[in-house]
């Protein structure tokens, strides 16, 4: 099945009657020359960027893996810099695990979604992408999705949780 | 000038010649002078925003704040507005008579460093994370100095923490100036405040924190800290070499509170050395440690739920330290010796091995309160506490706090009249109570000789008095001409304000007794109606039932053995109101039998796990007969 989905039309026809077909250089050859792979990589970014996971640690938060990551990578950063003593390591390896479990989650939502699109068409996938991500994006921008309670609000938006 | 202080003293130590107290201070006496002493209701564990955890949680309120609040005025707290105005705003239904604000000395150079862009440190990585994410910042700065069996100071408090402990030094000024700018030294004694400060031990997450109190404006120079001082001789040994016999005129207490999540370690019988105390450990302890706080935010700590005791299953944690919390997988798995009555039986066993009972305290309770807010206690208007793991900064949640929390008490203290010296005297002497928020009056004495009819004589307080000793005292068995007599009696809250009225239910005494070299205890029902069947209409907080206003009971002990030490304390309990989780439930709306009706973050109101009620209550010191 992946070797068919690998091939592209050339817009000919054998004597038969069949299309004739060729291995695709990339699977978007002949419109926006995005791989699969490539696919893949755009939702795990959006996904990885945009979408709140929960996690319950001191509190309950509903942020997505990136500012798991960057808890995590503040903690660390405090722990190389002077050291975690008491419940700190518990906290840090809390937010490491939170990064590591929906950055993993996030690569592979991304690749079930990049799955399900390859059945339509390559102007319908990348349509579809655009329009999510799209809409996605505004609803980060422009809504309080996340649930935040390391920062400096309870809830916010994308800006306030990279800022 | 100094003789003119001198001779300051010896007037107002000539006009004062009949209390059992000495003036230590100038300041006029005072116009409502009680031989009989009076209750003077207060709050000894309040922090602002010179605490770490507290200003991490956004409070900003500090001790000027506090005490304007204690003293009944209105005063701003989180969330606050960009340009610092506070969008919320508390004050009490009634001012206190007394407040001291107890900011931990741990970390507090460390809090304005992180805040003070012009100290060095302020850019260093850990502030850095404070400043960028404040909850995490909270968590890991405070597991990190608090929680460690082994604290060391950040690198960024340079060499010997000398920019830390140089930084500290102003908000350790501010406390004392504010201490003082608040205390009246006018002759209506309407408010008193003390300096103070929380020496912040928690090894391994365990519990070991002190309230340090001093009696007059005479102070240690700098705060102890857990992180120069982990232990707590440590604590006590500078407290006698830097003020009891560093200073002249300094005096100070030294009290322990959440012994309930301290796995056992506030009151050892062990030095940290590993070996059992000996009699100058507990006469050190006595020293500084006349006082333990049972009650407050993070729980009740009387005694053990699932005892015999069925109160006793009161606003308990059930954890063995704070950190389990954050693990709430594991099974509770509480040490002995993790409760107040626990160790005042264990103190009677000290006592025969050392001569000196080390755990001979008497009781207050107090809020902990981490938004600046003394004496906040009432169950109707709890809006959590500001510090712990449910942030407070964005300002009220729909659940405002963990729900086991609760807003905590207050100490009563009975002294002649509202002076610093008159009430740090009475807290020496441990002629006070605690409660688990509401202002119930409560007498308490025991003698060998009451007559019959004590309850009903109008001097019954005066001749108490003459008789025996109040509640903090100690009775001699070799005066005993039978068995002891205890004169209980107690008014219910008037509450005014607005404030529930609740009526008293029942009153009790709690005895311990040493037998054969073991503890014993036992809770014995002396005035009341235990079994009075008065409830409260959930869905309304209205109380249903009988109850009383006053109740008063001359009570001797059937079991009285002269040759048993013993201690008896009273407890005297409310009928049921509503916890402030069902006020708050009620609010919102929520209906259990209507999933859709219960809001984000409400699901504690259909838990349960979390009471609906409570039996707010009064516990006073013990009375020691032969300890």
């Amino acid at each position: 099945m992946a070797a068919e989905r690998n091939l592209c039309r050339s817009g000919l026809e054998h004597e038969s009657g069949q299309p004739i077909v060729s291995p695709c250089r990339s699977f978007f050859k002949d419109d926006l020359g995005v791989t699969p792979r490539m696919l893949t990589w755009i939702w795990f970014a959006a996904i990885f960027l945009l979408v709140p996971w929960p996690w319950i640690g001191m509190g309950y938060s509903l942020v997505p893996a990136l500012r798991y990551g960057m808890l995590a990578g503040a903690g660390l950063a405090v722990a190389a810099a002077e050291g975690a003593q008491g419940p700190a390591p518990l906290i840090i390896g809390m937010f490491c695990l939170a990064f590591l479990l929906f950055t993993g989650l996030s690569w592979w939502l991304a690749g079930a979604v990049a799955k399900l699109l390859a059945r339509t068409t390559p102007p319908r996938r990348m349509g579809l992408t655009l329009l999510c991500l799209v809409v996605a994006l505004l609803i980060a921008l422009t809504t309080q999705p996340y649930r935040t309670p390391y920062g400096h609000a309870e809830r916010g938006g994308l800006i306030e949780i990279l800022s | 000038m100094r003789w003119l202080t001198f001779l300051a003293l010896l007037i107002t130590a000539a006009a004062h010649a009949g209390a059992e107290y000495e003036r230590t201070e100038v300041r006029e006496d005072c116009a409502s002078f009680d031989p009989l002493r009076r209750a003077y209701y207060g709050d000894t564990h309040v922090h602002t925003t010179f605490s770490f955890d507290a200003w991490g949680q956004g409070t900003l309120a500090g001790p000027r704040e506090a005490y304007r609040f204690a003293r009944g005025e209105r005063i701003g707290i989180q969330p606050y507005a960009e340009d610092g105005t506070p969008r919320a705003h508390v004050e009490l239904r009634r001012p206190l008579d007394f407040a001291v604000v107890t900011d931990h000395s741990d970390l507090m150079g460390e809090t304005r460093i992180c805040r003070d862009p012009e100290l060095p440190g302020h850019d260093s990585i850990v502030c850095r994370v404070v400043r960028r994410f404040p909850m995490l910042g909270y968590g890991l700065v405070n597991g990190h100095i608090y929680s460690s069996k082994e604290p060391r100071r950040y690198s960024f408090c340079g060499p010997d923490a000398i920019h830390c402990l140089e930084a500290g030094r102003g908000p350790w000024k501010e406390i004392q100036a504010a201490a003082e700018a608040y205390y009246d030294r006018s002759s209506a004694c309407a408010f008193t405040t003390f300096v103070g400060y929380e020496w912040t031990g928690m090894p391994g997450g365990a519990n070991a924190h002190r309230n340090v109190i001093f009696r007059n404006e005479i102070t240690q120079a700098y705060p102890t800290t857990y992180l120069e001082t982990p232990t707590a001789e440590g604590l006590w040994k500078s407290l006698v070499d830097e003020c009891l016999d560093g200073a002249e005129g300094c005096d100070v207490l030294a009290i322990p509170h959440n012994s309930n999540v301290s796995a056992g370690t506030i009151w050892t019988t062990h030095r940290s050395n590993g070996r059992p105390i000996e009699a100058p450990d507990a006469e050190a302890r006595m020293r500084l440690e006349r006082l333990v706080e049972i009650t407050q935010h993070k729980g009740d700590s009387e005694c053990r739920a699932g005892a015999e005791d069925e109160l006793c299953d009161f606003e308990t944690l059930k954890m063995r330290t704070m950190t389990d919390m954050a693990m709430p997988w594991k099974k509770p798995d509480v040490p002995p010796m993790t409760y107040t009555r626990e160790a005042l039986t264990e103190g009677l066993v000290q006592s025969e091995r050392l001569g000196i009972n080390p755990f001979a305290f008497g009781i207050i309770g107090s809020t902990d309160t981490h938004f600046g807010t003394p004496g906040m206690v009432d169950e109707d208007q709890h809006r959590g506490h500001a510090a712990g793991l449910v942030s407070g900064r964005f300002g009220p949640r729909a659940m405002p706090d963990i729900p086991l929390f609760n807003p905590g008490g207050l100490a009563v203290v009975y002294a002649e009249e509202n002076s610093r010296d008159a009430l740090f005297t009475a807290m020496h002497r441990r002629e006070t109570y605690g409660t688990s928020g509401p202002r119930i009056g409560v007498r308490f004495f025991g003698g060998w000789d009451y007559p019959d009819d004590l309850c009903e004589a109008p001097d019954r307080v005066a001749r108490a008095y003459a008789g025996g000793v109040p509640m903090g005292g100690e009775l001699s068995p070799e005066d005993a001409s039978a068995a002891p007599r205890f004169l209980l009696s107690a008014l219910r809250d008037p509450a005014p304000g607005g404030a529930p009225r609740t009526p008293l239910q029942r009153l009790q005494i709690v005895k311990g007794w040493l037998e054969g070299g073991e503890g014993h205890e036992r809770v014995y029902e002396v005035g009341g109606s235990p079994d009075n069947l008065a409830d409260v209409d959930l869905s309304t907080c209205v109380q249903r039932g009988p109850g009383h206003d006053q109740l008063c009971s001359l009570w001797t002990d059937p079991d009285f053995d002269p040759e048993q030490p013993a201690f008896y304390y009273a407890r005297v309990v409310e009928n049921p109101s509503c916890r402030w989780t069902q006020y708050l439930c009620n609010r919102a709306g929520v209906d259990c039998a209507s999933p859709s009706s219960i809001p984000d973050g409400m699901g504690a109101c259909c838990d349960p796990t979390v009471p609906a009620t409570i039996q707010e209550r009064a516990w006073t010191s013990p009375i020691w007969i032969g300890r």
